[in-house]
């Protein structure tokens, strides 16, 4: 883990990966970036509500075999309430994140060289979210059609407009409050899950599972008083 | 931590634990009272537990969604119980009165949470208990006639409805409201049940699995149960009519084999014949056979006949051990009448009989028998044929095994296809008397 001092209070900043590049001061809640030089300073960061997730930074778990580690958080807004996107890092360096809505867990890990199938469906979702869910013709929505990422077929469930309330931690880029997403969440057999997030004028897919509390074999979690895991 | 469990991507440093439970309170915009969030994070809806005032909690600025401030009511288990389920703890958050869309059966819904294992429901209806999750899955579903596979089950269309909150309270993780509705689909494979609850642009697939009220009651702590009416539509059959058919088709298969390896070893050897005409005249109806021998211990199959025709003939034969003199008895009695009457002809009875002698030990033996018949009685002969053969295995007794063996299986199937045809006459898809099929 390295530590730098924070540009806005001095406190230190930890940064327990080498792959973020963004990240904010547990103190003051200056979100900073990391270069050659150190951090700068580049806005300021909410409070993050207190909540009831059994994770925090630091806390590590399993899935499919592989160790991963907690080292961020951004906290998503939409329509119909929030939910949380844990940045992990897992020991063989792959970046992803740990989706925590409504006590569902879905650990997922994001797909590189995408396949030209998959590159034209998310291609076709872009233009018909234009970065914005609420501007889409719901008529033509691709809710309920079925988009092949990876060999694996799945089902579209929901798209999200979404919005960064606050984050904390480290981050692969910057996520600002106010930050909009277009959160796309698919369904494959076997609790099989992927995600499309349509941001920044990119487009990031990640692949995973929902999994169950028991099986994510976690460590450094939080503990609450009077319950027990 | 060990750093070595990271790779390249070194934590390396325990993360300070958090004690407490973050409890979020506000006070209700209507009434001022304290409102209380148990699965802070999580929660849209809040019901204002003075006044009854739903609000939505979803962030800082509470709002008012349903201002109707209703009495609070008692429910059996109440906001903020806890009990232990399969050995997970959760707290009751919230609960939610439903009726179908009739308004004829209502349920009781709560909602569970542990901030673990985050959400449960806890389903009641006419005393059967359900715990429910929500699953995520694509489920391959056509229409609501065929079956749904899930988890190398198949489970069959049951009921569709369309369910009515009538009442809330506590909080809850959507937003929710009096008088909302859904389409719900379900299909059941007792003892788990898939529920599809759809509302515009969302769909979402429940497993409910039965679970016992003893089970709820221990969990809770609750004083009493509402009385359990009715079959439940997944509650599991107290007859496991499948395992019993499988073990009554191997009981008989194994009492055929063991059968047919008895005929197969048994001798079926003729020990002593008689055909002999009786005459009127005979000065004593009593005749003693020559000796014979049983090699061994063995059963003695008798088979006697006489030709009466609207007559009768008993013959009385006695088996006595020249050795112990131990005696074994058995009578064969033969009549056959005929004739006819304004429902034409009939007949009744049989010029022949049989029977057994069991387990006559090995020795030397003589046959003492007599005759009686009103043939006799009328002054003509009457010729009788007897034949006596030992180690006869006896189909009876087969059959008799074979009846013993399926009596059970039998009441039980019985039984079972009456709790089915129970719980399918509350479904859209009830039994017909005879389409009755058995899993």
């Amino acid at each position: 883990m390295k530590k730098y001092p924070c540009p806005s209070c001095g406190a230190e900043i930890p940064f327990r990966t080498s792959v973020a590049s963004h990240g904010i001061c547990p103190y003051c809640r200056t979100m900073v970036v990391r270069d050659d030089e150190g951090l700068r300073k580049t806005g300021d960061m909410a409070q993050l509500p207190d909540d009831m997730s059994p994770f925090q930074l630091g806390t590590e778990g399993t899935f499919n075999g592989v160790r991963f580690g907690i080292a961020g958080r951004i906290r998503q807004n939409w329509e119909d309430g929030s939910w949380n996107e844990w940045f992990i890092v897992s020991d063989d360096a792959r970046r992803g994140w740990l989706a925590e809505a409504q006590g569902f867990y879905a650990p997922c890990f994001e797909v590189e060289n995408l396949s030209d199938e998959t590159l034209h469906a998310i291609g076709k979702m872009q233009e018909w979210a234009g970065g914005n869910v609420a501007g889409g013709d719901w008529a033509k929505s691709p809710v309920g059609q079925r988009i092949k990422i990876e060999k694996t077929i799945y089902k579209i469930v929901d798209i999200k407009n979404a919005e960064c309330v606050a984050a904390e931690g480290e981050l692969p880029f910057s996520s600002p409050q106010g930050r909009k997403t277009v959160s796309i969440d698919c369904l494959g057999g076997d609790g099989k899950f992927a995600s499309v997030d349509l941001a920044d004028g990119g487009a990031r897919v990640f692949t995973g599972a929902y999994v169950d509390w028991t099986s994510l074999n976690c460590r450094y979690y939080r503990s609450f008083e009077g319950w027990k895991p | 931590m060990n750093a070595s469990d990271f790779g390249p991507n070194l934590f390396g440093e325990e993360p300070a634990p958090v004690k407490k439970a973050a409890i979020r309170k506000f006070n209700c915009p209507s009434c001022g009272g304290e409102i209380q969030i148990r699965a802070a994070g999580h929660t849209l809806t809040a019901i204002c537990a003075h006044c009854g005032t739903v609000v939505d909690a979803a962030d800082e600025r509470v709002t008012i969604i349903d201002d109707v401030r209703t009495k609070l009511r008692p429910t059996l288990i109440e906001i903020g119980q806890r009990g232990t389920l399969e050995g997970i703890d959760w707290e009751v958050i919230g609960y939610v009165l439903k009726s179908d869309r009739t308004k004829q059966y209502f349920w009781d819904e709560y909602l569970l949470f542990n901030p673990y294992h985050g959400f449960r429901f806890l389903v009641q209806m006419d005393g059967h208990w359900n715990v429910v999750r929500v699953v995520k899955e694509d489920f391959q579903r056509m229409g609501f006639v065929t079956t749904v596979w899930h988890e190398n089950q198949s489970f069959r269309p049951f009921l569709r409805d369309q369910p009515i909150v009538q009442y809330v309270k506590g909080e809850f993780y959507w937003r929710i409201r009096r008088g909302d509705t859904a389409t719900t689909e379900d299909y059941v494979a007792p003892p788990y049940m898939l529920s599809f609850e759809k509302v515009p642009g969302e769909e979402t697939a429940s497993l409910c699995e039965y679970t016992e009220p003893d089970a709820v009651q221990a969990a809770f702590g609750l004083q009493s149960m509402p009385r359990r009416k009715g079959v439940g539509p997944n509650q599991p059959s107290p007859y496991n009519i499948a395992a019993l058919m499988k073990s009554a088709a191997m009981a008989v298969a194994v009492a055929f084999v063991i059968h047919m390896a008895a005929v197969a070893a048994s001798a079926s050897q003729p020990v002593m014949t008689l055909n002999k005409v009786f005459q009127p005249g005979d000065q004593t109806r009593e005749f003693v056979s020559e000796p014979f021998t049983l090699p061994r211990q063995s059963n003695i199959y008798i088979e006697s006949s006489a030709p009466v025709s609207n007559a009768w003939a008993e013959l009385g034969l006695t088996l006595v051990n020249e050795t112990t003199k131990e005696v074994f008895e058995l009578t064969q009695g033969m009549e056959f009448y005929y004739g006819s009457d304004s429902d034409g002809p009939w007949r009744e009875g049989s010029p022949t009989a049989d029977g057994y002698l069991s387990g006559v030990p090995a020795g030397t033996y003589r046959m003492t028998y007599d005759i009686e018949s009103d043939v006799l009685q009328k002054a003509q002969p009457l010729q009788v044929s007897m034949t006596a053969k030992r180690d006869v295995v006896s189909w009876g007794n087969f059959f008799w095994t074979m009846f013993l063996l399926l009596a059970h299986p039998g009441v039980a199937w019985l039984r079972s296809s009456a709790f089915e045809n129970r719980r399918w006459e509350n479904s859209d898809f009830p039994r017909t008397a005879s389409g009755g099929d058995d899993e």
